[in-house]
């Protein structure tokens, strides 16, 4: 029949994944490495007994403040976290690969857990999130984030979430320096230099009168 | 776990440390209605905080149960409490 070969036919194309293919764990996984390779800021937090009401009701709150909720299976999630960098993050390979891999993360994904994903560094929309979270009768229990591969507790998102986007840090970088004053930043720069300078120039003088 | 006697539950945890989880695990069997009889406190203790956990419940005949997760097992915590609950439970029955 046409269909046999068909198998061998796109051999190069069938995924070698530790789960099968068309199975729900290979879909959350290929799903979670989406949300982390797409999602530099993530929120995690432990989630208590959300009815339908207190679900949708976040989730728009959330969804209207710029980030986007997901309830997760932690066990996978774990296991994305490990592998959402290979090219194939369900592979055998990339399995294999990053067995021994440790993100210091995956401390909170334990038990029940969402997180929330922010596709950009706006911290603007994690206070907003927090502020949320905090009015959520607990619901939503804010644990700690990721941002940008580091880990942060609450104390840490307590101090991040004031400094605005990340176009604002760097205005605010560039203003200190420019008010130091560039011509005395670049002396200090240089002195190093011209010390290596004279340095080499007395050793110099020192092997030619010799 | 019986929750139906408490009147307040306060917990406080570092979900980095050991006792995090089996914490995490504990918040997790108080039922929402909990908050319908109780006062419930969840605080998240920074990374490397040195202030211990705590499970603090008060029950509605006053009596109260402190003890600190670092040192004891989810089971143990919850054998704790339950000692208590059933006391009360009995003593509904016997005079209901």
């Amino acid at each position: 029949m046409w269909w046999q070969n068909l198998g061998r036919r796109f051999a190069h194309s069938v995924r070698n994944t530790v789960k099968s293919v068309d199975s729900r764990k290979t879909f959350l996984l290929d799903r979670y490495a989406h949300l982390l390779r797409t999602n530099p800021v993530l929120l995690i937090t432990h989630q208590n007994h959300m009815n339908k009401v207190d679900s949708r009701n976040l989730r728009s709150a959330i969804a209207q403040a710029g980030g986007q909720l997901t309830v997760i299976r932690a066990g996978v999630f774990r296991a994305a976290l490990r592998t959402y960098k290979e090219k194939d993050p369900a592979s055998k390979e990339a399995y294999n690969k990053t067995k021994d891999v440790v993100d210091p993360v995956s401390e909170l994904i334990m038990g029940p857990t969402a997180v929330i994903a922010f596709p950009e560094q706006n911290m603007h929309r994690v206070k907003e999130v927090v502020e949320i979270l905090r009015k959520s009768n607990d619901k939503l229990l804010l644990l700690g984030a990721r941002i940008d591969g580091t880990v942060l507790d609450v104390a840490g998102i307590a101090k991040v979430q004031e400094l605005g986007t990340i176009d604002d840090v760097r205005a605010q970088l560039l203003g200190v320096l420019s008010t130091v004053g560039g011509a005395e930043l670049a002396r200090v720069l240089e002195a190093s230099g011209s010390n290596l300078l004279r340095t080499f120039e007395g050793r110099k003088k020192a092997l030619e009168d010799q | 776990m019986i929750t139906k006697y408490f009147s307040q539950v306060t917990v406080k945890f570092d979900p980095f440390r050991n006792s995090g989880k089996a914490m995490r695990l504990f918040i997790s069997q108080i039922p929402a209605s909990t908050r319908q009889h109780a006062k419930v406190t969840y605080t998240v203790l920074p990374k490397g905080s040195t202030e211990p956990g705590l499970v603090d419940i008060t029950f509605k005949d006053k009596h109260r149960v402190t003890l600190n997760p670092d040192e004891k097992t989810l089971d143990e915590i919850i054998a704790n409490l339950e000692l208590h609950s059933r006391q009360l439970s009995l003593a509904d029955a016997m005079s209901g």
